[in-house]
């Protein structure tokens, strides 16, 4: 809905808006607050004419607890004239006979119209017509109903009825005699017996495709008065009479005729049941509809972060293996001890980043302190990878590793003379973690999902390092592989735009 | 505390000393209260603390309400008086500050300093789940409400037709987004809208997204745009402003 104005603006001396409440034929409907802190509602006229102000200034003082009381009639610097009311927090008799569509329990109903009836029966007596009595003007807050928008309404003026110039109310609720333009209080009447009937059977008598369909049933079709509870067939047949002098002569009689079917009028009150119903899970969940389906949910709760975590590690896994399989031949893996120790050597480079990662997530640190962190978990990467090959006989000695098997110690197998090759995988392991920063990889906020520069970067060093500490072909492939790995498996939420703000820091943030 | 009653008995209108007595009555009330379970037995005391209010704003939303927005992860709830501290003052018939509702890893969890009934049962301390009625001293109602799947905020709706300031129709307690949608799903239902509204949190302030170009106090985005914890949101067909709540200090 657009309104013309918005939240903080005070067109009106002495009332700040808060926001818009909804939009008529006649205008604009504001939630405000007066300086002294009172709620109102500002209903801001446009197109009007004179007639109308002159209907609302004659109803300014007009008093009743199930009408929505007019405080004042202003007019801003624009010229536009506003009306200032008593603000309705409940919903409209629209909005519940929404959610009964097949009506209200009879004793609520004639509860809520005999205080309808009171109402219209008030302003008649006060030489009011509403004309636009309808379900979307009557308003129910606290279990009391109120109705509004009678601003709209004209003076009775004699019995004549005088010709209007505009053609009022909602087709639905149109009393016949209005297609004649000669009609008086009556019509308010008809539409209360319209009104009486939906909320019956939360359906109107006449229903069309097209407003002239609906008038033209209203001038001669007979209302089905057989899905109505039989006992208010009477009553809703004498207000739907199309000879206004058939109907009831007040809305008092009305009000007493229907007070006057079953017992005494119970306070019975209305609770709508706004629990949650169950529904079935929603297909696609709001959020970025177009990305795989691994990043829809975003995990929020501790328990969504984990199992997105574990969602990453299993997957790293699997394309881990897959990797693997596809390096054996280029990588001329002889046998299966080959390949299962490149596969877990990329696993544990991956999770060794998954990790880390997720706990940063896209929180800004220090990138020092992240680099030494890593560092340290290269290196233990490093000694993992040391003892994975190692272990396998083809770097080692056939002695050692039937030493092995006797001796669970794997620190003990380790040769001495070995001392540089362990030096050199820890370092190894331990600079590639520290020179490529390996969590922007897998944060949820990277510029972009894939991106070639850290595959990149992670070549030139691991390139670099194996100049210096000689190392196994595969190893340096296996960081490589991990690094594509890592942007693969890790969830993406699309990168941080940068909108320049404006305001200044909040209050509330110093609290 | 007697001697200032002397003095007001002889004079009554003596500013001074209603001040002092006032003061007296204060100090002498328990800083600990203690709760009885609905057992009987001696709870063990609860504190009630005078909290400091946690950052909140309103969110209005044309055509549908105002909000009372929560960001703490823990909410006091009680009376709406002038030096108000709590997160949640309620026009009602409950104490200052009468209870609190947090949220964990695990969920949102109500604490009771006063009485307080969950679905009509008296408790000290309790889980909440969707749907659970939580009722403050004699009659203050609300519903939790939690609907989304996908987001860990929650919803307190007034059923009671107790009133929040300012005629807000509800609270958010907002974790990592709000959603504002048409069904029933969303945290703030907004009839009509085709396409939700993702409210979230970013690091100095909020966050929205939604699939289409909307404008942010005044300037173009799509899909995705930063606010603080205050402007104006609007779509084609929907509009949105956050106004910071000042802290009663």
């Amino acid at each position: 809905m657009k309104f013309i104005y918005s939240s903080g603006q005070r067109p009106l001396d002495g009332y700040t808006l808060k926001r818009g409440v909804g939009k008529g034929g006649f205008g604009e409907v504001y939630f405000g607050l007066s300086d002294g802190g009172k709620e109102v509602a500002l209903k801001l006229l446009q197109g009007n004419s004179d007639i109308e102000l002159r209907g609302v200034a004659q109803c300014l003082n007009l008093k009743h607890p199930n009408l929505v009381s007019l405080f004042d009639l202003k007019t801003d610097a624009q010229g536009d004239p506003w009306v200032v009311m008593e603000y309705v927090a409940g919903e409209t008799l629209n909005v519940v006979l929404c959610r009964h569509p097949n009506g209200l329990t009879p004793d609520l109903a004639r509860q809520w119209f005999i205080e309808l009836a009171e109402a219209v029966g008030y302003l008649h007596d006060h030489g009011i017509v509403h004309r636009d009595l309808k379900p979307g003007n009557i308003f129910l807050e606290n279990n009391r109903l109120k109705i509004g928008d009678y601003g709209l309404c004209k003076f009775i003026g004699g019995t004549d009825g005088s010709r209007q110039s505009q053609s009022v109310g909602t087709v639905h609720y149109m009393a016949p005699e209005i297609a004649t333009g000669n009609y008086n209080k009556q019509i308010d009447v008809y539409a209360a017996g319209i009104i009486l009937f939906e909320m019956l059977t939360g359906k109107v008598p006449f229903e069309g495709e097209s407003v002239g369909e609906i008038l033209m049933k209203h001038l001669t079709a007979q209302p089905d008065l057989t899905k109505l509870p039989p006992e208010f067939r009477p009553v809703v047949a004498k207000a739907l009479s199309k000879d206004p002098a058939q109907r009831y002569g007040s809305m008092g009689e009305m009000a007493r005729a229907v007070e006057a079917l079953g017992g005494p009028v119970k306070n019975v009150r209305y609770q709508p049941d706004r629990a949650p119903k169950k529904e079935k899970p929603l297909d696609v969940l709001p959020g970025e509809p177009d990305e795989p389906m691994m990043t829809v949910v975003p995990a929020c709760s501790w328990r969504g972060q984990v199992a997105e975590l574990c969602g990453s590690l299993g997957l790293a896994t699997m394309v881990a293996a897959v990797v693997s399989i596809l390096w054996a031949v280029p990588g001329e893996m002889k046998n299966l001890t080959d390949i299962g120790s490149f596969f877990f050597q990329t696993i544990l480079v991956c999770w060794g980043v998954l990790i880390p990662a997720k706990l940063w997530g896209n929180s800004k640190g220090d990138s020092w302190k992240r680099r030494f962190a890593m560092l340290g978990v290269g290196a233990l990467i490093g000694g993992a990878a040391l003892w994975l090959n190692g272990y396998l006989p083809r770097t080692m000695p056939v002695e050692i590793s039937q030493s092995l098997a006797q001796t669970p110690h794997v620190e003990a197998v380790m040769p001495t003379g070995n001392l540089m090759q362990v030096a050199s995988y820890l370092c190894y392991f331990g600079v590639i973690f520290f020179a490529v920063r390996w969590w922007k990889m897998a944060a949820p906020r990277r510029q972009s999902r894939f991106s070639l520069f850290p595959i990149l970067a992670t070549g030139f060093w691991s390139l670099i390092l194996f100049l210096i500490f000689p190392m196994n072909m595969s190893t340096a492939i296996g960081l490589i592989a991990s690094a594509v790995i890592v942007q693969l498996v890790s969830p993406w939420d699309g990168p941080i735009v940068q909108v320049s703000r404006k305001k200044a820091k909040p209050r509330l943030l110093s609290a | 505390m007697t001697l200032s009653d002397k003095v007001l008995a002889a004079a009554p209108d003596h500013k001074e000393a209603r001040r002092l007595r006032s003061l007296a009555w204060r100090n002498a009330e328990p800083s600990n209260v203690t709760l009885l379970t609905p057992n009987g037995s001696v709870a063990k005391s609860a504190p009630v603390v005078v909290e400091k209010p946690s950052p909140r704003f309103v969110l209005w939303i044309d055509g549908v309400g105002g909000f009372l927005v929560c960001l703490a992860t823990r909410v006091t709830l009680g009376q709406a008086v002038n030096e108000s501290t709590v997160d949640v003052p309620l026009q009602a018939d409950v104490t200052r500050v009468h209870a609190a509702v947090i949220r964990d890893s695990e969920g949102y969890l109500v604490e009771a300093f006063r009485p307080v009934r969950l679905n009509q049962q008296p408790i000290n301390r309790s889980l909440l789940k969707n749907g659970d009625t939580i009722q403050l001293g004699p009659s203050c109602q609300m519903r939790f409400r939690q609907p989304s799947p996908v987001s860990a905020s929650a919803c307190l709706d007034m059923v009671s037709g107790h009133r929040l300031p300012m005629a807000l129709d509800g609270v958010l307690l907002m974790a990592d987004t709000l959603i504002l949608g048409a069904g029933s799903r969303a945290h703030v239902q907004v009839p009509g809208l085709k396409e939700p509204v993702v409210l979230f949190r970013n690091k100095d302030g909020l966050g929205v997204r939604w699939a289409g170009q909307f404008l942010v106090d005044g300037k173009t985005v799509l899909q995705r745009g930063m606010l603080g914890w205050s402007g104006k949101v609007a779509g084609e067909e929907w509009a949105f402003s956050l106004e910071p709540v000042t802290t009663h200090r």
